[in-house]
This record gives C-alpha cells, sequence and structure tokens, in this order.
C-alpha cells in the first residue's frame, strides 16, 4: 500500500511542481482562461486533445469491454480515428472564426454562426449535460484507484472523497492559472497516460520476463472473443453502427475537444496537432485492446474484466507494476476530469449567464466559472457514489453520445453550409436532445425491434428533419444571407507573402 | 515531387482523400462489411481478422489524413496571414438575439 501511494504522491507533486513553476506572474485574462491566449503548438494541443478524448475509464469501462467481450472494445478505435479525421477538416474553419470574431468555446462558434443567442444557451447547456456522465466515470475511476492503492483497507466513501479531493486541489490552479495550466500538465499528463502504457502494453504482447500474455495468445481467444455484437446473439445488426455513427458525430461536439482547437497557434498548429493525436490515440487505444483481447485468456481477468489491466500488471511485475497501472489511470483521470470541468465552468459562465443583456466583466466571468466548476463537481461526486457498483460503467459514456450527437447537426451543417438558420438549429436540437433522452430512458442501451439502433440515431435523424423542414419554411432574410456570406468570406485562407514559390500557385483558397 | 504536388488541382487531392475517407466509414458503419469479418480466425501477421479488421480501417484513414497534410504542407495551405487582431473585443460580427 505504501508503495502505491507513494508512486502517486510523486506523480501528483510532479503536476503541482509543473503548474507551479510554469504560473504566470501576474492574473490571467478570461481569454487567457478560456484559450490559453490561442498560442500552443501541435504537441501541446495533440496531448491536450488526446487527455480531453480517453479518460481514465478507458482503462477500466473500455479494457473491461475487450477483456469481457472481445473484439467488441475495438468499436472506440473506429470511432475515434474516423471522428479525428472529422475534427481535421472541420478545424479550419473553426479555428478561423474563433480567431477573427474572438470566441472562447463551441457554443460561442454556434451563436455567432445562428447569430442566436438561444442557439449558444441551447447548445451549451447540451454540452455540460452529457459531459457530466464522463465526470462521474473519470471519479469513480479515481475512486477506484485508491481503492486498489490502499489495499481494500480503505472504505468507498473515502476512496471517492480523496479522489474528489485530488481533483479539488487540482482545480485550484487550473483556475488560478487558466487554460495554460491544462495545457502544461496536459503534455507529461499525457505522456504517462498513454505513451508509457503503450510501452508497458508492448512489453506485455512481447510475451517477455513472464508476462502473463503475449502476441500469440490473440489466435487462441475463444470464438466468442471474435465476435461482434450482432453477429448473432441478442443485439441486432446496427448496434455496432450506432455506437461508431454516435461516436464519430459526437467527436464533433464534445466541447472539451472542442476548445483544443482554440488553443492552437494557427491552422497549422491544428491540424498537426490533429494528425499527432490520431497516432498517439491511435496506437495507445489499439495496443490497450490487443492487451484486453489476449487478457481473455486469463482466468482472473475474464473473471472481472473491469479490473483486467491491474490483474495484468499485478501479474506480471507485482506490487511496482500494480503502482504503475495505477498511477497511469490516475493520470488519464485527471486529465480528463480537469478539462471536462474546466470547460463546463466556462461553458456556463461564457454561454449561460454571459448574454447580449447581461455583459459580465472579466471577473465576473471567472467567478462564475468558479463557482460552478465547484457545484458541477459536487453533483458529479453525489452521482458517483450512488452508481459506484454499476455493472456496465460504459453504458454511461454511450448514454451521454446520445445526447452530444445533437450538437452535430447545426455544428457541421454550419460549418460547411451557409443554409439553415436559428430557428431550424434550435428546434432541431431542442427536438433532437427531447427524443434522443426520451428514447433512451426507455431504451437504455439499444432498441432491438429497429436492429440494436439507439435512441441517438433516431433522436439525430429527427434532428437533421427538423432543422432543415423548419430552415425552409422561415427561410433567410436578404440582410442573413449577407451576414453568413461575410462571415464564410472571413475565414477564407490568405496565403502569406513570404513563402515564394509557394503562394503563386494557391492565392486564396476557401 | 514537390512540384508535381503543387500542379495538382486542389479537386483531384479532396477528391482521392474524400473516396479514402468514405472506404473508412463504410467499413466501420455498413453491417454487412464489418459484420462479415466478425468472427473470423484466419490471421493476418499473427492477429485474427476478427481484430485486424479493426485495426486497418483506423490504419488507412490515419495515413491517409498524414497524406492530407503533407500535401497540404508541400503546397503551402497550412499557413496563412490573418487579418484578425488578437482577442479582439468585438465578439460576433452582428449582435446575437434569441
Amino acid at each position: 500500500m505504501i508503495i502505491m501511494l507513494s508512486m502517486l504522491a510523486v506523480f501528483y507533486a510532479i503536476v503541482i511542481v509543473i503548474l507551479y513553476v510554469t504560473q504566470q506572474t501576474s492574473r490571467p485574462s478570461f481569454n487567457e482562461y478560456a484559450v490559453g491566449g490561442r498560442s500552443y503548438g501541435p504537441w501541446y494541443v495533440a496531448m491536450s486533445y488526446v487527455n480531453s478524448w480517453w479518460p481514465g475509464s478507458t482503462f477500466i469501462a473500455f479494457f473491461g469491454l475487450a477483456a469481457g467481450a472481445g473484439v467488441f472494445g475495438l468499436y472506440g478505435l473506429a470511432y475515434s480515428t474516423l471522428g479525428v479525421t472529422f475534427m481535421y477538416l472541420m478545424a479550419t474553419r473553426a479555428w478561423r472564426w474563433g480567431k477573427k470574431f474572438n470566441l472562447r468555446t463551441q457554443p460561442d462558434l454556434l451563436g455567432m454562426r445562428y447569430d442566436s443567442g438561444a442557439v449558444k444557451r441551447i447548445a451549451s447547456v447540451i454540452g455540460v449535460v452529457s459531459l457530466f456522465p464522463w465526470v462521474v466515470l473519470g471519479m469513480q475511476a479515481l475512486g477506484e484507484l485508491f481503492e486498489i492503492a490502499s489495499g481494500g483497507a480503505w472504505s468507498v466513501t473515502a476512496c471517492l472523497v480523496i479522489g474528489l479531493a485530488v481533483i479539488v486541489v487540482r482545480q485550484f490552479w487550473t483556475v488560478k492559472m487558466g487554460m495554460r495550466g491544462l495545457i502544461m500538465t496536459d503534455l507529461f499528463q499525457g505522456m504517462v497516460a498513454y505513451v508509457v502504457s503503450a510501452l508497458v502494453c508492448v512489453v506485455l504482447l512481447s510475451g517477455v520476463a513472464g508476462s502473463p500474455i503475449s502476441l500469440g495468445d490473440l489466435s487462441r481467444v475463444g470464438d466468442a472473443i471474435l465476435r461482434l455484437p450482432g453477429d448473432g446473439g441478442a443485439y441486432g445488426p446496427w448496434y455496432i453502427f450506432s455506437l461508431i455513427f454516435t461516436g464519430v458525430v459526437g467527436s464533433l461536439c464534445w466541447p472539451t475537444s472542442f476548445q483544443r482547437i482554440y488553443t492552437a497557434s494557427g491552422v497549422r498548429a491544428v491540424k498537426a496537432g490533429t494528425v499527432r493525436t490520431i497516432l498517439i490515440s491511435g496506437g495507445f487505444y489499439t495496443l490497450l485492446m490487443l492487451v484486453g483481447i489476449a487478457g481473455t485468456r486469463v482466468p482472473e481477468v475474464l473473471a472481472d474484466p473491469q479490473h483486467g489491466w491491474f490483474t495484468l500488471l499485478n501479474q506480471f511485475g507485482g506490487t511496482w507494476l500494480l503502482g504503475l497501472a495505477v498511477v497511469i489511470v490516475f493520470a488519464a483521470s485527471m486529465g480528463h476530469i480537469d478539462g471536462a470541468v474546466q470547460v463546463c465552468g466556462l461553458q456556463i459562465a461564457n454561454d449561460i449567464v454571459n448574454s447580449g443583456k447581461r455583459k459580465l466583466s472579466d471577473h465576473q466571468l471567472t467567478t462564475i466559472a468558479k463557482g460552478s466548476m465547484v457545484v458541477f463537481m459536487a453533483l458529479a461526486g453525489v452521482v458517483a457514489y450512488l452508481t459506484f457498483s454499476m455493472d456496465r460503467l460504459q453504458l454511461l459514456a454511450q448514454i451521454s453520445y446520445q445526447g452530444i450527437v445533437q450538437l452535430g447537426v447545426p455544428l457541421f451543417l454550419g460549418i460547411f453550409w451557409r443554409g439553415g438558420n436559428k430557428y431550424g438549429a434550435t428546434a432541431g436540437m431542442v427536438a433532437g436532445f427531447v427524443v434522443a433522452g426520451a428514447l433512451t430512458l426507455v431504451f437504455p442501451d439499444d432498441i432491438r425491434v429497429l436492429g440494436s439502433i439507439t435512441g441517438g440515431i433516431i433522436g439525430f435523424a429527427v434532428n437533421l428533419l427538423v432543422f432543415l423542414a423548419v430552415s425552409a419554411l422561415t427561410g433567410q432574410s436578404e440582410d442573413e444571407r449577407k451576414r453568413v456570406a461575410e462571415l464564410f468570406e472571413a475565414a477564407k485562407r490568405r496565403a502569406p507573402a513570404t513563402r515564394a514559390g509557394v503562394t503563386a500557385a494557391t492565392p486564396q483558397v476557401a | 515531387m514537390k512540384s508535381y504536388i503543387r500542379s495538382l488541382p486542389s479537386a483531384a487531392i479532396e477528391t482521392a482523400f474524400g473516396i479514402v475517407y468514405a472506404v473508412s466509414l463504410l467499413m466501420a458503419l455498413f453491417p454487412p462489411l464489418y459484420l462479415a469479418a466478425s468472427g473470423v480466425r484466419a490471421s493476418v501477421l499473427g492477429i485474427p481478422v476478427a481484430i485486424a479488421y479493426w485495426i486497418a480501417d483506423a490504419a488507412l484513414i490515419g495515413l491517409a489524413l498524414w497524406a492530407k497534410y503533407a500535401i497540404e504542407d508541400v503546397r503551402g495551405e497550412l499557413d496563412e496571414e490573418f487579418d484578425a487582431t488578437p482577442d479582439a473585443p468585438v465578439a460576433h460580427p452582428v449582435g446575437t438575439s434569441a
């Protein structure tokens, strides 16, 4: 117990030292707090992006999926790579508008595109509500970590409270430093959570030094492990489609991911960061899933898949490697929770409380953001405690996707298409979210009579239809058409004059 | 090679990337394709097809995106002059209203 807790303490101390050393002497403005002054390069963007993408529960819920159900776990690989690619395509215009119009959040962009405070507020509420389950999952992961690190000597309540306290202390620095604090520590946390864990997975799969698994185990796993839901069994053929579709569309919509676009120093940094994100994210997650699937050959892992990551490392290297497993999950959890809490506090202050009629000062925005974070964390802590023994944690994440995906219609169409209007966007989002929410309450996982399609897909279809129908019925005024045309004109690229021989070929590209 | 890349029309590059992206999306979203790979034990480099299928899908789009980035870099499409004042006080081009 002492060894593992010490390892956690050392890691945590390094994070705090990084925060202390990189803090600015002057109080950050709200723009610094929100987007770090739009000054970060591709590696910072990439690692911050990955931190916001893979929470600590990846090593528990998603690993448990691979170690319990096998190839099913790889759906996460498909949606993450395809989704991040979509972000690459969307990022150019999103970053340019962000820079041009000083946008701080994703709802800011939607509000600007549709010239509507209502669109902005609804998008913000959907984002905050949908992020909530992920923070809950992250806190549960932290509680679980302290349960493991304490050797089961501490109660569930004590473990969750300690986990919450750790995050609160960490959040103090985030609030003090703004986005800069997140970005600086994400680099270190990401190295530990995703790069070190990928190396550990490589060693495990190599089968050396008494590893309990090897790459060869992948060819010897049971038949059921290689089958997807929908290939026989209770699920229909559209289950995997639904999960991946909502994942891809949802990945455009997560406020945490979107926020990273605005922290970048330019379009090059966004795009280079996205390519690096796919490399880190795809490599890490593939290796983790291969370890999980090979782990199905280990009886102790198969008996308790959600603890499989810890079981394997304990079997491989005893307390020290178990301690490393705990530190890795701790790093991923902290990075993700911190980012989610920060962006939720920011959105509540910037998009919901702040408005055209009630303009808040920098100081007021920061104060409201801080208060929102505290309330948000307290609520998440209560829910985390109440659902701590839920069998299928990953289901919570799936449910949240049904909600966040509803931002995809106005966001995607608004960025790539000049049509649509605020009435269509508002009605579509509300209709989609209500339908998705109602269906998810009745069918939390899938709708069997429709081939295992999920409520989010139905909601998305309703959202799209309502958006198009209401926009067509209400139309665009001449002023609105002109305003939108100016927006798209403002996002056009102007090649720099300094790169002779290159710019001549591409003087202006939309 | 660089001059050839610079001479390519943008539409050709976008179409090529679009085709690869569409294939990746189909592999991930079209049930007859992914269910055909499900449960297949035959191996590729020691990994069953049921698993390799998803890795190949991710690798395909990852490599395509990397290639797109490299091409855009050669064509000078990643750097730009931007007509904006950092942290400009104007939040929106026009006022927002519900």
